[in-house]
């Protein structure tokens, strides 16, 4: 057995370890104030320093996995894979390294939000924590995993946590209403996706490996009409995890009741699993050369044309803070799947498994680095745009557009860094988030110039999209600037953070900018994580 | 052979049924029909009852009850654990490393029971 | 197709199709039940219906493969959980609002 391979899910064991920990430290509380361990070490601290540890051994993990394959050596014992009767069931390549890194480094930055949002007296603390903890490794596991039972397992895991972190707020009724719809509609569409597999399972002989799957999917079930219903079904429940637009009815009520900060970690490190399971799966069984396939494959690029406009045009009308990064986090999936297709329809030929693809990668034309450079900006600036909106949340108690108003004269600090952070969603340079665009943007034209017209047509409502979406964002940095409807009501009293809150937002803000720096080295990394197989 | 196989489920079923019916109606044929407040009343062990039976249990009663049921539906791990071990018999180091994965299994459940009884889900106030 | 059935008495189609009936009644239950616990049984039935599917394809291959076996042990223990999780949240539900009829629970507007 490959014991030494665990080395590559050590980041999830610790943290799994770590939160069993922090879960004990919620009921070891004594019973004399001011004594004990629950009191030199409380959850709220505990869970951000064992984060901090479990991030930086993601972040060294995946370093060393590119260095690995820079010195050129691209085998399967530096992708960790863990192999079962000859099939893969975790692959935690760079790609996976990359992205768990980006769950854990999400959840950091969460639990900063949580600590102000909910303060020192939160009641159960301990399991709040530990269970944001158990989501983040299901994220971290869900990026790597590469059979049916192991994404289904990461999905519910992740979907199980999310449910009661949606509705931790016991007495909130907003709180239980966000987390009932979460729970309805996403055990609903995980069921259906179950089916699906099922369906899988049976029509390629028995297997749940991915890499056997695609071995189907190259031969006769590429036509098939019974192995096109049971992607259909797949991707209901990937699209769900998503906020794909028919399935994002759950998405602005669930935002916008859950407590804040779960919002972020919804908006963000959830979706960043689901996105990784997206690229897994599609790579599989995508192969547009071929009728059936380019059913579905037609059929994702309309819905990613809906699910941008849907986002943006819906978001236009908001007048709470969260329901409109709701809504516009549904059209910012819609710009991460652009990136997604154009790797999809580069690949004329299905491969094995999804590192295969890495390996035989010949025509450069993926697009996949820009779906990792988008997805590392956008949990830059949404969560940073929700460390905002935590702060002013909690000292206004208010989360409606209008109380922003005049916020740049009494916390001129938290103001320009939303408006930073907003700009950069828009994406209008210098920000991570034009950094992001001109990388999914460019790939899909680029890709689409050579044989794919659909793409240019797609990049091209991206681009629109971005200019629509614009409109909200900055109306946001109006209200801030200049007053809502020419009133400029400034709040009585000065808006300030926390110091900690202060320094989260300021790291977030460095590196929203630095980022356009850095983008050489940035790029560099992505590339290397996903040609790997150039070397 | 699918009719015969239908056949045997069928004639079982006939008897099975065949067999209440007639308990039932040879019972209410020959017993003595005498009622009386006390024999009327709902059977509560001997106590009287109190109240209507279609009462609302206390919401302990269902956090006990979903307890239960995630420890109880955990067990189905261990029955294809146990007889897959057995298969095993000559790989030692397969064997060892089988039962170090179970009790890592359970230590994980019983963190859980742990946690559960420290919050005192499993007292009944 | 992988799957054969000869020397079985019951073809593998009857399996399919009764957890198709299963997958279609939970799809309805889904769309018209309006008691949040109707909706919890509804997808008990999905579930379940993708375990008959898992189970009968397993056993019906050319070479039988456990795999179907296992997975469907998974989904009853998640299921279980999934159940849990929805009764706690339902219960809290019902707490606050003393019913529990998803259609009238909307403190936010749509």
């Amino acid at each position: 057995m490959q014991i030494g391979n665990l080395i590559f899910i050590l980041p999830a064991l610790c943290m799994s370890v770590a939160a069993i920990i922090v879960l004990l430290l919620g009921v070891v509380a004594s019973k004399r104030p001011h004594k004990g361990l629950d009191y030199f070490f409380p959850a709220q601290y505990a869970a951000p320093v064992f984060t901090a540890i479990v991030t930086g051994i993601a972040g060294w993990l995946a370093w060393t996995e590119l260095a690995a394959i820079k010195a050129g050596a691209f085998t399967e014992q530096a992708v960790g894979l863990f192999v079962v009767n000859g099939h893969a069931q975790l692959t935690v390549d760079p790609f996976a390294a990359i992205l768990s890194f980006i769950a854990f480094a999400g959840t950091l930055v969460v639990m900063f939000l949580s600590q102000d949002h909910f303060g020192e007296d939160m009641l159960h603390k301990a399991e709040y924590y530990s269970l944001l903890m158990f989501a983040s490794v299901a994220a971290s596991l869900a990026a790597a995993a590469s059979d049916l039972i192991a994404i289904y397992l990461c999905i519910e895991f992740l979907s199980l946590t999310s449910y009661i972190l949606a509705a931790f707020s016991k007495t909130d009724r907003r709180s239980a209403e966000a987390g009932l719809k979460y729970f309805l509609y996403g055990a609903a569409c995980s069921a259906v996706m179950l089916y699906g597999m099922s369906i899988l399972f049976g029509i390629t002989g028995g297997n749940t490996a991915l890499s056997a799957i695609a071995i189907g999917f190259k031969g006769e079930l590429a036509n098939s009409a019974a192995g096109w219903v049971a992607i259909m079904f797949v991707l209901v429940g990937l699209g769900f995890k998503l906020a794909l637009v028919p399935f994002h009815f759950w998405a602005p009520d669930t935002y916008e009741g859950a407590p804040t900060p779960v919002t972020a970690f919804l908006s963000v490190v959830s979706k960043a699993a689901g996105l990784a399971v997206i690229v897994r799966f599609l790579t599989v069984v995508a192969n547009p050369a071929s009728p059936a396939s380019s059913m579905w494959y037609w059929m994702l690029i309309v819905l990613t044309a809906v699910t941008m406009f849907y986002g943006n045009m819906v978001a236009i009308w908001q007048t709470n803070i969260k329901r409109m990064l709701a809504y516009s986090s549904i059209a910012q999936v819609g710009y991460l799947m652009i990136g997604v297709l154009t790797a999809m329809s580069s690949q004329v030929v299905p491969v094995d498994s999804f590192s295969a693809a890495l390996r035989n990668n010949n025509k450069g034309a993926w697009d996949l680095p820009g779906v990792l450079i988008y997805m590392f900006a956008y949990l830059l600036m949404n969560l940073g745009a929700f460390a905002v909106v935590v702060v002013v949340g909690k000292r206004l108690k208010s989360e409606a557009i209008d109380s922003y108003s005049g916020l740049m004269k009494c916390a001129p600090f938290l103001a320009s860094a939303l408006a930073v952070f907003l700009i950069s969603l828009a994406g209008i340079p210098p920000t991570a988030g034009f950094l992001g665009k001109l990388f999914i943007f460019g790939g899909a034209i680029m890709t689409g110039m050579d044989r794919h017209p659909e793409l240019i047509v797609l990049a091209a409502l991206g681009i629109i999209n971005s200019v629509i979406s614009a409109y909200y964002y900055l109306n946001v940095v109006r209200v801030m600037y200049f007053g809502f409807s020419g009133e400029g009501e400034a709040p009585a009293e000065p808006v300030r953070g926390t110091f900690a809150m202060n320094t989260v937002i300021a790291v977030m803000l460095f590196l929203t900018l630095a980022m356009i720096i850095f983008a050489r080295p940035v790029s560099d990394m992505a590339s290397s994580a996903v040609y790997s197989g150039l070397k | 052979m699918l009719a015969k196989d239908f056949l045997t489920i069928g004639i079982f079923a006939l008897f099975g049924i065949a067999f209440i019916v007639i308990t039932l109606i040879a019972s209410w044929a020959v017993r003595p029909h005498r009622p009386s407040d006390a024999k009327l009343s709902t059977y509560e062990c001997g106590e009287i009852p109190i109240g209507p039976a279609w009462t609302q249990f206390r919401v302990g009663y269902y956090i006990y009850a979903i307890i239960f049921l995630i420890f109880d539906v955990e067990a189905i791990f261990l029955y294809p654990w146990a007889a897959q071990l057995l298969g095993f018999k000559n790989n030692h180091a397969m064997m060892v490393m089988g039962f170090v994965d179970m009790v890592i299994f359970v230590a994980v459940l019983s963190v859980g029971l742990a946690w559960a009884w420290k919050k005192g889900v499993l007292e009944w106030k | 197709m992988a799957i054969h059935s000869v020397g079985y008495a019951i073809p593998v189609t009857w399996f399919l199709t009764v957890g198709a009936m299963l997958f279609c009644i939970g799809l309805f239950g889904m769309m018209v039940r309006r008691s949040a616990i109707g909706m919890l049984l509804s997808i008990e039935l999905l579930l379940n219906a993708a375990n008959i599917n898992l189970v009968a394809f397993g056993s019906y291959l050319k070479i039988p493969v456990i795999a179907g076996q296992i997975f469907t042990v998974f989904v009853i223990t998640l299921a279980a959980a999934e159940a849990a999780v929805g009764l706690a949240i339902v219960i809290n539900i019902y707490r606050n609002e003393q019913h529990i009829d998803a259609d009238k629970i909307s403190a936010m507007k749509l």
